[in-house]
């Protein structure tokens, strides 16, 4: 019974815990959105890259012609889905943030113009590269607020 | 410095307004296209083509009013559920509409900075 009544007490107070936790006073408005807009993109890249690595096949035909007279599509798609994997976690860890986010704008705006053919899929791109600019003009925001510090 | 946040806003109303607003445009220009995106419930009734316009026209809207900057977080608020709905009806096309998340997160974003 007394055990019961401790871990009664115990959730009690964590649940108030909970409630009352302060997150604006650890992140603030800026660093919530940013971190929504970071997860967003990373999801992007990780969720093309995990799917271009387990049907290759789907995904060969995005790739430009130029990149396939050059590379075999798979192997390029595999290195590709590497680099979006490193690109999500770069966005994700919060370390240096402006240069992942021009980096995602940047890979974005290229994958929608060399498939302006598949614009009735891609167009989402398109907001998904507004959402990249953004987070890249928020982070330089952060970067000004740090570089200020040093 | 200050302008940055409001600058983030214009970018986000942006994006979910060139994507709502595409979509709007290919609904009336391409039905027959769109009309591989509506649940298939929707998309076998004799009434598809008028959902479909119906659907179009309520983007259309929702673009106007993010573009506008009117009660912004509403219109973010709107686009966000709209969005969820979205990825919710074509889950079988994940493959297609995993982009749409990043612009649901964007959505929610944009309702908070608003």
């Amino acid at each position: 019974m007394q055990v019961y009544q401790k871990s009664n007490t115990f959730l009690k107070g964590l649940i108030d815990w909970g409630k009352n936790f302060d997150y604006s006073k650890y992140m603030g408005k800026l660093g919530m959105v940013k971190l929504l807009l970071r997860v967003g993109i990373a999801f992007v890249f990780v969720y093309a890259a995990v799917s271009m690595s387990l049907k290759p096949e789907e995904y060969s035909r995005y790739l430009p012609v130029l990149v396939k007279e050059f590379f075999p599509p798979t192997p390029f798609l595999h290195f590709f889905g590497i680099f979006e994997i490193i690109l999500s976690l770069w966005l994700i860890s919060g370390k240096w943030n402006l240069y992942p986010s021009i980096l995602a704008s940047a890979t974005i705006f290229a994958l929608t113009i060399v498939n302006l053919s598949e614009f009735n899929t891609l167009f989402r791109n398109v907001g998904i590269f507004f959402a990249s600019l953004a987070l890249i003009v928020l982070n330089l925001n952060y970067d000004e607020g740090q570089a200020k510090t040093r | 410095m200050k302008d940055k946040p409001k600058l983030a806003k214009i970018a986000l109303r942006l994006s979910l307004a060139i994507a709502f607003g595409y979509a709007a445009i290919g609904g009336f220009l391409q039905p027959e296209i769109w009309l591989g995106y509506m649940p298939p419930f929707i998309a076998t009734s004799p009434y598809a083509e008028t959902v479909l316009m119906l659907f179009s026209g309520f983007e259309v809207v929702l673009t106007l009013w993010l573009l506008s900057g009117i009660w912004i977080k509403y219109a973010a608020i709107v686009a966000a559920l709209m969005l969820v709905g979205i990825v919710g009806a074509n889950i079988t096309d994940m493959t297609i509409v995993f982009r749409d998340l990043a612009l649901i997160f964007a959505a929610i974003a944009l309702a908070l900075l608003s």
